[in-house]
């Protein structure tokens, strides 16, 4: 899909992280190239979230490389990175219950833009823009909650909850989505309402994804290539039919023994 | 070594309480997740009703510990169990702190109101008298307190670390306060648990409290606030964990708190503040480097996903046009009073509701950091005092307008918040509320009677020509008109940071610290900046109190009055600006009312006693007691109306909207940070 003579956006090279002497990632090298999905799977424990992490900033790996677009994103905060262009989802959800599904999107768009300056509100020229307002009705409508953009996120399930957050991190425009389990909660058919949207995300806005998922299935839809993990690991990386196959992958992910 | 002696053994029986105090707060902690705040209060009841007893009534001292030590102080830790925490054990760590708050201001409050405000004097001791000299050590005399203090602190300590190592009870202790829930799905009593542990930690501040009285000539409610803040210290060095290092540290602490004031020049102003200081400076050096104490409100219970949401407030539930009506009441009611004021309101009302001004403005300040940044300050009275203080010393030395000066003081205790903000940068919920609380009574003991205030800690009159304007006049309406522009001033401000962007990212935080920052916000820069304008809206009303009271003294800044402000405002709701003219307006007219009440029913005292009670509903209602039921009454009116139903409109959470409305969320185990998968 991309260019194969382009650096990569993201590089992960050898990025190690041990919880009090477990290791929870051990030198795991990933690259993900612009406009490229990527599905992330492995059983529970293999280190997925604990990787998104370590990307993100909320963890720091004992060693090893997380580079955007040849940046090093070490030294920086979480706030930065996400500014920079790195949105996630997460696995437990992490929405805002005081607000409402429009308020979520506003606020993303915004801290990405940095633009929440204290004289502005002070001079009441906070109010959401047109401009804002096109693009946050846009993401809405493209995710498929448009109609509950006026409702408090507390009044949401699960399933919904989660769409809030792939809007919310969507809206920023990023250039790397992480998603960390985001169909867990919703049914079939929403399950392949989002796969279908994350289809289209890649084809229109070139965005780059990477995807931890538990349903195989979608990730079959969405994803050009696999990455598997286990305990730490990556034991396998490839085309998504062909990772699957591996019968090291189907031993540790299906306990299938080949 | 004669001379570190002799100024080492006067601080055991000190020591001896803080880690008997410090040991009941981590046992409490430990079993039940509460920080038990009201820990002081309950030592205080106890050492109260025990003096009284012996005092007034005549009872044997062995009759008189058994009714207030073995068998009240108990009492007391089970009836806090039974009819407050036990109730909010799911809550978060706020919840359980303004409960705790609510209890230190109150039961105080309860004593005075029952036993009438005379303070209780020569408390006796439990076994020996402490005028006599039993024992030496190396030359250094020994008197009767301290032989009681650590005879009975050792007793205790090896009695109940003998129970928890041996028995289920340790063991199950630890299961409950991870998950009351998930230890009673695995076939444990925990309700019981938790009980002995609260009865237990009740026991302790009792024994504390008899302990501690016979080393004061009198009995005041402020010593038992300084002791707290010393086992605070010492609990905090034990993590809230270890009930030896809280036991060690508590002793160490006594100790050298008496050592240290012998060593310095006696009666320079470092020996009388070294007492109420030094357990500040251990506090606050805990809270900075023990890294443990910042993971205190990390841990969750695994089952929490099951608790319903908390509700919006009211005033994002009502119908647009119910909003009108609202607000056109609100233009009524403030053209009614604006006129009532500048005509027929006597005197004494109208300088009631010129209070209630300026309480009100302090107030916003609150709103603003406990409302919007969601956390606990208990120093907003500290700011307000180091703005009028500032204000009066300018006016002093370099003859500013009481007004300027009281505008560059807001802007000095807008800096101080700062400070306070950027020492309790990785600091939330129980760690930051300590640190507020330990800076309150570092500026109450120290700074404002030796440096703000001239060195005397004497009040500074607030003379007419330093305001100018005719302000001051006790007829005239010039107040009023200054209080009510900088009422709305203030107002106006605070809605606009509220709507704006910086309310809009406080409001994420306030949902998901992980969220809001994996989004591009900076959390500290926001909490820096809540802070700033807190202080600054603190210093703002601290100005005009002084300006009202007619002076500035370190009684009207202190901590208590940070503490009661936190009740007060929290019982009408902390949320909204409403909350705080509603928190102003109710607190000062209260007052009044109850002046028309005999003084024997306790004036004041009973003030706080009903925000105190209010303030415990803060569980069941976090937006407040006031904001609760205004929501009933407007949506029931609503209904009336305008035959609209919030609930079917979608408005109201978990009753409808969108296809999954209402479906409960599952339940997820593992954390999202510093998960394995």
């Amino acid at each position: 899909m991309a260019e194969p003579r382009t650096p990569p956006l993201l590089q992960v090279a050898g990025v190690t992280k041990i919880f009090g002497g477990i290791l929870a990632v051990g030198d795991v090298t990933i690259n993900v190239n612009r406009g490229e999905s990527i599905g992330l799977v492995g059983p529970n424990g293999a280190g997925k979230t604990t990787l998104f992490n370590c990307i993100c900033g909320q963890l720091r790996p004992e060693r090893g490389t997380v580079e955007l677009d040849g940046v090093s994103l070490l030294d920086l905060p979480t706030y930065k990175r996400a500014r920079m262009g790195v949105s996630r989802t997460y696995q437990r959800i992490e929405v805002f219950p005081d607000m409402t599904v429009r308020e979520h999107l506003v606020v993303a768009l915004r801290a990405r833009q940095s633009t929440g300056r204290l004289w502005r509100d002070m001079c009441n020229l906070s109010s959401v823009t047109t401009d804002e307002s096109g693009r946050v009705d846009e993401v809405l409508e493209l995710v498929g909650i448009a109609d509950q953009a006026e409702v408090p996120v507390a009044s949401l399930g699960l399933g919904s909850c989660r769409l809030v957050e792939l809007a919310r991190a969507l809206v920023s425009e990023p250039v790397l989505l992480l998603a960390d389990e985001p169909s867990s909660g919703l049914d079939i058919r929403e399950t392949a309402e989002l796969a279908n949207v994350l289809r289209t995300l890649q084809h229109e806005r070139g965005l780059a994804l990477l995807l931890v998922e538990h349903d195989l299935g979608m990730v079959g839809e969405v994803v050009d290539r696999a990455i598997v993990m286990n305990l730490g690991n990556v034991i396998a990386e490839g085309p998504f039919d062909t990772v699957m196959a591996d019968p090291a992958v189907r031993h540790a992910y299906l306990g299938v023994t080949a | 070594m004669q001379h570190f002696l002799g100024f080492a053994i006067p601080g055991v029986p000190f020591g001896c309480t803080y880690a008997i105090v410090a040991v009941g707060l981590v046992l409490t902690y430990q079993a039940t997740g509460v920080f038990n705040f009201a820990y002081g209060a309950q030592a205080y009841v106890s050492a109260y009703l025990f003096t009284r007893l012996v005092q007034n009534n005549h009872f044997p001292v062995w009759l008189a510990f058994v009714l207030s030590v073995v068998v009240l102080g108990p009492v007391i830790g089970l009836a806090f169990d039974r009819f407050l925490f036990r109730k909010i054990a799911t809550t978060n760590t706020t919840a359980k702190l303004v409960t705790g708050i609510s209890l230190f201001v109150g039961i105080p409050a309860v004593l005075s109101v029952i036993f009438g405000s005379a303070n209780q004097y020569s408390p006796p001791s439990i076994l020996f008298d402490p005028g006599t000299v039993y024992l030496h050590v190396d030359g250094t005399p020994v008197n009767g307190s301290a032989v009681t203090a650590v005879l009975a602190t050792v007793a205790i300590l090896v009695a109940l670390g003998l129970v928890l190592r041996f028995s289920n009870l340790g063991l199950q202790m630890r299961g409950a306060v991870e998950s009351r829930r998930l230890t009673e799905l695995d076939g444990v009593n925990a309700g019981r648990v938790v009980a002995v542990a609260w009865a237990i930690s009740g026991f302790l501040a009792g024994l504390a409290g008899v302990l501690l009285a016979p080393t004061y000539g009198e009995l005041q409610f402020n010593d038992y606030a300084a002791l707290m803040v010393a086992a605070f210290a010492a609990a905090a060095w034990a993590v809230l964990r270890s009930l030896s290092i809280a036991a060690l540290a508590g002793v160490l602490m006594g100790v050298a708190t008496t050592t240290l004031q012998g060593y310095l020049p006696v009666n320079s102003v470092w020996s009388s503040a070294i007492f109420t200081s030094f357990p500040f400076i251990v506090l606050v050096a805990a809270l900075l480097f023990v890294p443990g104490l910042r993971r205190l409100d990390r841990t969750k219970d695994p089952l929490s996903s099951v608790d319903p949401p908390t509700p919006p407030s009211v005033s994002s539930l009502r119908a647009p046009q119910m909003d009108r009506v609202i607000r056109i009441l609100w233009y009524v009611l403030l053209g009614g009073f604006v006129v009532s004021m500048l005509t027929w309101l006597p005197t004494t009302w109208e300088n009631v509701f010129n209070a209630g001004l300026v309480f009100s403005t302090l107030f916003l300040s609150i709103t603003l950091i406990t409302g919007m940044g969601g956390q606990l300050s208990l120093a907003q009275a500290t700011l307000a005092g180091v703005a009028a203080f500032t204000a009066a010393q300018l006016a002093t030395h370099f003859g500013f307008n009481f007004l300027v000066g009281g505008l560059i003081g807001a802007v000095v205790a807008s800096a101080v918040a700062v400070i306070l903000a950027l020492a309790s940068v990785r600091l939330r919920g129980l760690g930051l509320s300590l640190l507020t609380i330990a800076a309150a009574l570092f500026f109450d003991n120290t700074v404002f009677p030796q440096a703000l205030s001239g060195g005397h800690g004497q009040s500074i009159s607030v003379l007419p020509t330093w305001v100018g304007l005719g302000v001051t006049n006790p007829d005239g309406h010039a107040f009023f008109v200054l209080a009510m522009v900088v009422l709305l001033i203030c107002i106006a401000g605070v809605q606009l940071v509220r709507r704006g962007t910086t309310g809009r990212f406080l409001g994420a935080i306030r949902g998901s610290e992980t969220g809001a920052t994996g989004l591009g916000i900076n959390l500290t820069w926001q909490h820096v900046l809540i802070f700033a304008l807190s202080g600054l809206v603190a210093g703002i009303g601290g100005t005009m109190g002084a300006i009202q009271q007619g002076q500035v003294s370190p009684g009207l800044f202190n901590y208590q009055l940070s503490l009661v402000f936190v009740v007060v405002v929290v019982t009408t709701g902390a949320g909204t600006v409403e909350g705080a003219l509603q928190a102003g307006f109710g607190f000062v007219v209260l007052q009044q009312l109850l002046t028309y009440v005999p003084a024997r029913f306790g004036g004041n005292s009973l003030v706080v006693v009903f925000f105190a009670f209010g303030a415990l509903t803060y569980a069941a209602h976090p937006e407040g007691i006031v904001e609760f039921q205004k929501r009933r009454w407007t949506l029931r009116f609503e209904r009336l109306i305008f035959h609209t139903d919030p609930a079917t409109a979608g408005r109201i959470p978990g009753v409808s909207g969108g296809p999954t409305g209402g479906a409960p969320p599952v339940a997820v185990v593992e954390p999202a940070v510093g998960d394995h998968g």
